[in-house]
């Protein structure tokens, strides 16, 4: 444990620019000001996530890294370093385009401040905020000219409008989707053949949705949520965050907050989000917050 | 004699790949030596020469029998399921170390704007076989599928119930996998869902003449179908960088799979399930590829 400690330490130590050895010597945890700023002080939480990244990128683990830097982006969100971490560990989880989205207004401005990240003795990259931006992005788009993709990216509201397309498809007529084929002597039809008759297409699937709840009646009271803080204060920073951010999909919505107890090892968590009242407007809001590279999730509420 | 040629190298590519790949236990002196890709790239050398030690097998008057019964090497379940693949033999060990295994589970895809995938599919006698793994229809030559400026002729095409690949971790009672060789020697196979529905009228030629036996061809092995008819009308795509499902895993296969499903009957998906069983390889981690969605189409 102490030395995933250091070794995370020594991580940061090179993300915000200091020397391994003087980070390893001075600080075990350091602030999250040495990414987001000097004017910038963390909490715990945030120093934490900020370590959680180093160490998950380092790992090769994109999904922990992104789940990591998503509550980075909903507190300080504005900075150019943040927004690295996210664009890489977006770029580490598969999210190419979104990844591309995110660094490519970095590349394109003169960020001067120095960007770096170590795993063990070899630098994942290292150089200003705008030259690693730039190298990166570069390799983002080799990989996804070899998948076919036409640059620029469809712009935001194109991608949302297009998977909201599919989904509405999906919802229409939802799709059994069973893990075994069904018995001979049940014979079921849900779904229009096909087949050169005429009938009515079969429905498309979305990627980043279950299609087979997708036309269940809606739930009652539905959490959509956005972000997990330690304490009101950085939840309240998240949240101002999200709006400006996000303005179209969350403006006139109200902030809810939800207490939850993850146990010893994680401890008490306070979840940032909204409440809504029905099924699909949940989804349809998370589409749209996570189409701008934004962790979000519908659960049932809790209050509590 | 192009037509036949062309035919012949179809078959030799799909006796070697994905699903289609007969067992590397060869039971009899009459059977052909066994060939084994080696993980990566298929090479043109290599294709040539099945090409070549298929024709020559199929010139035989033995070629129209049924094949006789082979050891299964590798299967579903147990000692010789998914897990152990890379472990039954030399030239497997992708199906355990490679990067880029296929199937994957559908989620979290980027949307992007990708060239539309255009079928040229025509109608075409098929070959029906049972290779102890799937039922395969080998396609004659000349139907292909353009992705901008580039052309990919079709093979065959073979059934997995369930599913494969997966959306939001949920499986299809059945995909029926369509597969493609580029000029280079590149693959691309597209994936279709099959859900829940109507009797599918086009399967029909297909079903009517499974083989049930393993190893086997059927009787009445000349269907003549479009493959097209086989796929949804909306021929939208999820695209990623992929393997081969079945040892030896190769990777470097592309892979389009249809968001739209196409509908078979339950009947029609039991009556399936009854011959190849549930031959669906567990979906492999992504490893931070890139995951495309196609809009439009």
């Amino acid at each position: 444990m102490l030395n995933r400690l250091l070794a995370a330490s020594a991580l940061l130590g090179a993300l915000s620019g200091c020397s391994v050895s003087k980070m390893i010597d001075t600080v075990e945890i350091p602030s999250v000001a040495s990414i987001g700023g000097a004017s910038a002080k963390a909490d715990d939480a945030e120093r934490l996530d900020t370590i959680a990244f180093a160490d998950a990128y380092c790992r090769g683990d994109g999904e922990a890294a992104l789940v990591a830097t998503r509550t980075l982006v909903a507190t300080d969100g504005a900075n150019p370093k943040v927004q690295l971490v996210h664009g890489m560990a977006l770029d580490l989880a598969g999210r190419g385009v979104t990844a591309y989205r995110v660094l490519e207004p970095l590349a394109a401005k003169d960020h001067p401040m120095p960007a770096s990240l170590k795993c063990n003795a070899d630098f994942v990259y290292s150089g200003s905020v705008s030259e690693v931006a730039q190298r990166r992005l570069f390799e983002i788009k080799t990989k996804l000219t070899a998948l076919g993709m036409a640059f620029p990216p469809p712009p935001l509201a194109q991608a949302t409008a297009s998977a909201k397309e599919v989904y509405m498809l999906a919802a229409r007529a939802p799709t059994r989707l069973d893990s075994e084929p069904p018995p001979a002597e049940r014979p079921e039809a849900s779904v229009s053949a096909a087949v050169p008759s005429g009938a009515p297409p079969a429905p498309a699937m979305t990627a980043n949705a279950r299609p087979a709840s997708a036309g269940k009646a809606a739930a009652a009271d539905i959490f959509v949520h956005l972000g997990s803080y330690r304490s009101m204060k950085t939840l309240d920073k998240g949240w101002q965050s999200l709006k400006r951010r996000f303005a179209a999909p969350l403006k006139s919505r109200e902030k809810s907050v939800q207490k939850v107890d993850l146990g010893k090892k994680k401890g008490a968590y306070l979840r940032l989000g909204i409440a809504v009242a029905d099924d699909a407007t949940a989804k349809r809001l998370c589409r749209e917050i996570k189409a701008g590279g934004q962790y979000c999730a519908v659960m049932p509420s809790a209050k509590g | 004699m192009t037509y036949v040629k062309e035919g012949l190298l179809g078959l030799a590519l799909s006796a070697l790949l994905c699903v289609a790949a007969m067992p590397a236990v060869q039971a009899g002196p009459k059977s052909p030596a066994p060939v084994t890709l080696a993980p990566g790239a298929l090479k043109a050398a290599e294709i040539a020469k099945a090409a070549v030690a298929t024709e020559k097998k199929m010139a035989t008057p033995a070629e129209k029998k049924p094949a006789k019964p082979h050891v299964t090497h590798w299967g579903y379940e147990g000692d010789r399921g998914p897990d152990r693949w890379s472990t039954l033999e030399a030239g497997f060990e992708a199906c355990a170390s490679g990067r880029q295994q296929s199937p994957l589970n559908i989620e979290n895809a980027d949307a992007a704007g990708l060239a539309p995938l255009v079928f040229h599919y025509a109608v075409s006698p098929i070959d029906l076989v049972n290779n102890g793994h799937t039922v395969q229809a080998n396609y004659g030559a000349g139907s292909h599928i353009t992705l901008g400026d580039e052309r990919f002729d079709l093979l065959q095409f073979h059934f997995h119930t369930p599913s494969e690949h997966r959306v939001a971790g949920q499986a299809f009672p059945m995909e029926i996998h369509f597969v493609h060789r580029h000029a280079s020697g590149r693959l691309a196979v597209v994936g279709v869902f099959v859900a829940l529905g109507a009797e599918n009228l086009a399967a029909r030629e297909v079903w009517d003449r499974l083989p049930r036996e393993p190893h086997s061809t059927a009787k009445d092995s000349r269907a003549i179908i479009n493959a097209r008819d086989l796929l949804p009308p909306g021929t939208a795509y999820f695209r990623y960088a992929g393997s081969l499902t079945t040892p030896p895993c190769s990777e470097q296969v592309d892979w389009f799979v249809l968001q739209q499903p196409v509908a078979f009957s339950a009947e029609q998906i039991s009556q399936l399930h009854a011959v190849i069983g549930r031959n669906a390889r567990p979906v492999q981690a992504r490893h931070g590829r890139y995951l495309l969605q196609a809009t439009g189409g």
